[in-house]
């Protein structure tokens, strides 16, 4: 019988295109049985597979068959073999262990080819195992002398370090040998494989940067090497600044001069990442970086945006010189470089250009279709945006964009743009009336409900629904809101958007009640708001409303969805309940009704959830109720897409949640079949007037009750948390705005007890990453060696050797402690005679390491012209020095130039300058500097402070600015941790002629404790306990100064105060600062 | 480094796929696909680089994709950032010649049927996901040399594969 061919199966696969997978099922049974033959089948079978396996099948079943054809004498079949194996092996293969002998074998084979063949399977199977058994080998290998095995067997390096690191240290020298090889190829191949290992951990082939440097400007013609290189250093510069000073020359010789465009491309990517400081290569760039984006070739107009978008970042305004060559590039017609240059706008922006600019955006999302369409959006809202509003200097023409956002049928930004109007009417109080006007369009828009999907553009609804409520104080046709609010069309709305627009309701609905009752007075006073028609609001209007609402609530009180039905089923009783008490009392609860409303809603920040501290004792991990003894609870669709601006929606679910944990389940019993008579209003009414001060949450739960009949609804429970919401009266609201001023408010609401501080957002990223963890710089041990195969019996002989040092070693080591166990026997005794009793009792205060300075960071100066924040850290060995490290920002909006920051004038007779960084010279406007200075302290009982000055020329007044910067110097600076045993203590009180000084401190109630005194001493002030009484009451202290001055204390805590006895052997002032600085650490209030 | 090479045809076919970090085989079939959706897509003006978002879900963030559009074959290179764009664009080209070179005005059914040699080829420009050789004289005549052994090995196979090109 015939097998097919490779070619025959190929034919056969194109012949039968309709049933293809029946075709190859029944190839592969073919091949199962050929499998099974001699090798020249296996062969064919074989390479049948691997074909198969490029569309789509598993070969898996096959790997030891494939490792057979390996193992073939005939070059032909190996190869064929060995391209199987690289195709589908994988560190699940089992058998591929059995291949780790073949590949070794073929490595050394006469036929340079075959070990090409191994060399390339290698690179493409590896495993931990075949890099820990193999790497030994392929080190031999490196000695050889032959090109193209040379070029592999580096290249293969690679990926040996990254399935087995541990080689890297050992096998590293070998490898930068090659880096002087004769051969470029080879020089090549080195690189590659090590700009591959430097993205990983850069520092590490910091040392090589010389013969990098030497490669770079001695070689012209390789640029794939040479582009690498450039890469190489774009990882190593950030982690030493004299490289990238030494790269500029070359790099700006390459860029001039280079034919390679690709190479001037990397090179400019290098400068972007290491050289940014530099503003004429900068400058370069960005006019290398134009040619490129002016040039026909899409390819280079793309990488030419994506590279200024890079520089952008660091210097928006170099780039923003740009502009019309950007907004050119949105007329593109490759959507990629469309997207590019949309993603360079944001930077470009400015409060003057924004208009411009949006109009030629505009432009672009009429013609824009699809995803594109939907980026362009995204993009509008971006720029908008960006800096809680900062361009934005008009917002009724945001609100106008927003409006011509939402008229686009076929985006996915719905939220967005709802979350937009919700937080620019939110924070901006002026444009409110104009933006509720908006709104009532929007709602009567029809196209906007024509095709409802969850997150289409009828989430706008919501927001306009809910702006048009609680702001319904600028709805002068309430009647014609109502109707848009309750057209039938609105019952196909998505079911949050419906809740909404119930509530809603109830609120245009309460503020007409009142308008028309005279009760409402204007919240914000606001003289843009039209007042004019308010008047029209009279008890007819209201009347009217009362029509439109209870006719046209009965069809959501039997809506399909629980949310909905439940609050329509509650704002129709409230009518009803409006009703009945008009009826009686003559005035009616208008007054009630709106006090439901007036609460300001802030917006609210967007960590606030997060920064709630949890209360003492809680624990969130920890099962309430046993989940498996639970039966599953629907869950609530939660949506909190609107977190900027839609706190109400969140607020009102808030309440929602604690409410219908509580109380709520006991009410809907008890009141279910309560039918309401007038005297229980009368009587609920006056318990709602007594109950007003308690609970702050209000409105009944959702979702579970809501099954019963409108009548039988718990009405009678409703007022028990009325009127409670009213927490501002409106009276008390300011007075603001002047005509068109927009004033946008940025402040957000955080929890009480939230804590300032950012850092638990800050994820640190750990990479687990074993290859970038090895040191390379450290020197090679003993045991950096490369994994040997051996034999057993070799093995288990160095196994018992090892195994008796270690015995050995351990019986040396017990001798040892017992005889130390003995000293320390005899020293505790001593002790105890000493000490009465052991100082054992004592809150411990023994032995503490000494504290690292952890730097800090703090702001001394923050003015127009600049933020300056300082660190001071003590120099390594030199007690009476420290380093003061300068972090400069220039805030003004010119250049400046001269910038030198010197001690100031008074300060420098006491003082020596030792080192600095020299002048900063100059600073363009944003940009960030940092300086130091190294100060020797001379004198240091009359230093706690030390005045630097920041001399700075503006580009544009000749006249010099002179910041002064005073720097706090905490004593703790000068105070060198020591630990003196007791005796030498006594020594010192006594033979010392020493100062005396002395401070007591309330211990606040027991709040301050001996313990909390010397652990805040040691921390704080570097004062270590010499000796402190078991009682824990009386504990001594001592420190030295830099100076060799002895700081003695005795501090006792006795009636209430802790009071410290200090003796110091310098002039009183030492004393003095020290009390100082105990005052300091321990506030006595 | 390279993380794939793929040959797809105007029709969505794979006719070469070359993955450097182990994929199963439903992985890779899936991003062949979703490649040549997005690749099928362009206009051939466009640039030769594929904006790949968060949610296209092709290998990981760190990827870069270049491709090139030849007759009815899409070239398709996916790499990381330690790749220069421009110099992948040349590589693409690089192989398009060696391919040339080996099977003489190489077409769509060269590549079908000889499948094995186009991976030979490739094998000598780009091993284990880093370029070794980007000179294709050098990558044609190590496969001529190949070639030569396994000719000498079945010289009646060879005539009989002549025979039937």
């Amino acid at each position: 019988m015939f097998e097919r061919s490779l070619v025959d199966l190929i034919r056969g696969i194109r012949n039968h295109k309709k049933n293809e997978t029946r075709f190859i099922n029944q190839c592969i049974n073919e091949i199962k049985e050929e499998l099974k033959g001699d090798i020249q089948k296996k062969t064919v079978a074989i390479q049948k597979l691997t074909y198969i396996q490029m569309l789509g099948y598993d070969i898996s079943w096959a790997s030891f068959k494939i490792v057979e054809v390996m193992s073939t004498t005939k070059f032909t079949s190996k190869r064929i073999g060995y391209l199987a194996a690289s195709q589908s092996f994988h560190e699940g293969t089992d058998v591929i262990m059995l291949a780790t002998n073949q590949i070794r074998k073929d490595f050394l084979s006469a036929n340079q080819n075959e070990a090409y063949l191994a060399l390339n399977c290698l690179s493409n199977i590896c495993t931990p195992d075949l890099a820990r058994d193999l790497a030994n080998d392929i080190l031999t290998l490196m000695n050889t002398q032959k090109t193209h095995i040379l070029k592999r067997a580096v290249t293969v390096l690679y990926k040996i370090f990254l399935k087995y690191p541990e080689a890297l240290r050992p096998a590293f020298p070998k490898l930068r040998e090659k880096l002087d090889d004769p051969e470029p190829s080879i020089v090549s191949c080195s690189v590659n494989v090590i700009c591959e290992l430097a993205r990983r951990n850069p520092k590490n082939y910091l040392p090589l940067a010389p013969v990098l440097f030497r490669i770079l400007t001695n070689t012209t013609n390789n640029y794939w090497m040479l582009i690498k290189i450039v890469k190489l250093f774009a990882s190593l510069t950030p982690h030493e600044p004299r490289l990238a000073k030494k790269l500029v020359d070359p790099l700006t010789n390459i860029i001039n001069s280079s034919p390679s465009v690709s190479l001037l491309f990397e090179c400019i990517q290098t400068c972007i990442v290491g050289m940014n400081d530099n503003i004429p290569l900068m400058k370069l760039c960005i006019t290398k970086l134009r040619t490129l984006i002016e040039h026909n070739d899409q390819n280079l107009k793309y990488l030419g945006l994506l590279a200024l978008n890079n520089i952008m970042k660091i210097h928006p305004k170099a780039v923003s010189e740009h502009r019309e060559l950007v907004l050119n590039c949105l007329d593109d017609q490759d959507i990629s470089i469309r997207h590019r240059a949309l993603d360079l706008l944001p930077g470009m922006t400015t409060k003057k250009n924004i208009y411009d600019v949006m109009n030629k955006v505009l432009e672009h999302l009429d013609v824009a279709e699809g995803s594109y369409k939907d980026l362009i959006i995204l993009k509008i809202i971006e720029l908008c945006s960006m800096g809680t509003y900062q361009f934005i200097s008009d917002f009724e023409w945001y609100i106008n964009i927003l409006v011509r956002l939402s008229q686009i049928q076929e985006t996915s930004h719905g939220k967005l743009i709802a979350s937009q109007f919700l937080d620019v009417v939110i924070r901006v109080k002026t444009v409110r009336a104009y933006g509720t006007k908006q709104m009532i369009q929007l709602l009567k828009n029809p196209k906007l409900m024509s095709n409802p999907t969850a997150n289409g553009i009828c989430e706008v609804l919501y927001a306009a629904a809910w702006i048009v409520g609680e702001f319904s104080n600028y709805v002068n046709q309430p009647v014609d809101a109502l109707e848009s609010f309750l057209q039938p069309r609105v019952s196909i709305l998505p079911a949050h958007i419906q809740s909404v627009y119930m509530l809603n309701s109830l609120k245009v609905f309460s503020h007409a009640c009142a308008v028309a009752n005279g009760e409402e007075i204007v919240i914000e006073d606001d003289p843009d708001v039209d007042t004019s028609d308010r008047g029209e609001i009279t008890q007819e209007t209201v009347d009217e409303c009362l029509q439109v609402l209870t006719s046209r609530l009965v069809i959501f009180t039997q809506s399909i969805y629980l949310d909905v039905q439940e609050r329509a089923c509650f704002v129709n009783e409230i009518l009803k309940f409006y009703t009945v008490t008009k009826d009686t009392q003559g005035n009616s609860i208008s007054r009630e009704l709106i006090s439901l409303f007036t609460e300001q809603l802030n917006p609210v920040g967007p960590k606030a959830q997060k920064k709630v501290p949890v209360p003492e004792g809680l624990d969130l991990d920890e099962w309430i109720n046993d989940p498996k003894l639970q039966d599953p609870v629907e869950s609530e669709d939660e949506d909190d897409m609107f977190t900027p601006g839609g706190n109400a929606n969140n607020r009102y679910r808030d309440s929602d949640d604690e409410s219908s944990h509580s109380g709520h389940s006991p009410h809907i019993k008890s009141s279910n079949k309560q039918h309401f008579t007038k005297e229980d209003i009368q009587r609920q009414k006056e318990e709602r007037l007594s109950r007003q001060a308690a609970n702050p949450f209000m409105l009944g739960g959702k979702g579970k009750r809501t099954t019963a009949e409108p009548e039988l609804a718990p009405v009678a429970t409703l007022p028990k948390s009325f009127g409670s919401l009213s927490v501002g009266t409106p009276g008390e609201k300011k007075k603001k705005a002047k005509p068109k001023q927009f004033v946008i408010d940025r402040t957000t609401e955080m929890p009480e007890g939230a804590k300032d501080s950012d850092s638990e957002d800050e994820k640190k990223f750990n990479k687990n990453d074993a290859l970038g963890q090895i040191n390379l710089n450290e020197p090679l041990t003993a045991n950096d060696v490369l994994y040997t195969n051996r034999h057993r019996s070799d093995i288990i002989r160095e196994k018992e050797q090892a195994a008796a040092a270690i015995e050995k070693a351990r019986v040396q080591a017990a001798r040892k402690a017992k005889s130390e166990e003995r000293l320390a026997a005899a020293e505790k005794e001593q002790l105890k005679k000493s000490a009465k009793k052991a100082a054992a009792a004592a809150p411990a205060p023994a032995p503490a390491p000494p504290k690292k300075v952890v730097p800090v960071f703090i702001n001394a100066v923050d003015d127009e012209n600049f933020k300056i924040s300082y660190e001071i850290t003590k120099v390594a060995d030199q007690n009476t020095q420290l380093k003061f490290s300068f972090k400069i920002q220039n805030k003004s909006d010119e250049d400046m130039s001269d910038v030198q920051l010197t001690v100031s004038e008074k300060d420098k007779e006491e003082v020596k300058a030792i080192k600095s960084s020299g002048e900063i010279g100059i600073m363009e406007a944003g940009s960030s500097s940092t300086h130091f200075e190294i100060i020797e302290f001379t004198n240091i009982t009359t230093r706690t402070e030390i005045t630097f000055n920041l001399s700075a020329n503006p580009s544009s007044s000749p006249d010099v600015i002179n910041t002064p910067i005073t720097v706090r110097v905490p004593f703790v600076n000068f105070i060198i941790n020591t630990k003196l045993p007791k005796d030498k203590f006594a020594e010192i009180v006594q033979k010392e002629n020493m100062t005396i000084g002395s401070l007591k401190i309330p211990t606040a109630n027991g709040k301050l404790n001996m313990s909390i005194v010397s652990q805040k001493l040691l921390n704080d002030l570097n004062i270590n306990v010499v000796q402190s009484h078991p009682s824990g009451t009386t504990a001594s202290f001592y420190a030295l100064t830099n100076q060799n001055h002895h700081i003695a204390m005795l501090v006792k805590d006795r009636d209430g105060f802790i009071s410290f006895d200090i003796k110091t052997s310098q002039p009183i002032l030492l004393s003095t600062i020290l009390i100082k600085e105990l005052q300091l650490l321990f506030p006595s209030n | 480094m390279i993380k794939s090479i793929l040959i797809i045809n105007n029709h969505g076919k794979p006719r070469l796929t070359k993955f450097y970090e182990y994929m199963n085989v439903d992985k890779q079939q899936q991003i062949i696909r979703d490649l040549f959706l997005l690749v099928s897509k362009r206009a051939d003006g466009a640039c030769n680089f594929l904006e790949v978002g968060p949610n296209d879900n092709i290998f990981d963030k760190d990827t870069k994709v270049i491709y090139r559009h030849y007759a009815t074959l899409f070239f398709v290179f996916c790499v990381d950032s330690a790749e220069s764009e421009l110099s992948i664009i040349d590589l693409i080209q690089t192989f398009v010649e060696s391919l040339d070179k080996c099977f003489e005005n190489v077409c769509e059914l060269d590549l079908i049927f000889h499948i094995d040699k186009v991976h030979y080829i490739l094998d000598e420009m780009v091993m284990g996901g880093l370029v070794i050789e980007n000179n294709s004289t050098v990558i044609v005549s190590n496969y001529e040399v190949q070639n030569r052994i396994e000719k000498s090995e079945n010289p009646i196979m060879s005539v009989l594969s002549g025979i039937k090109k």
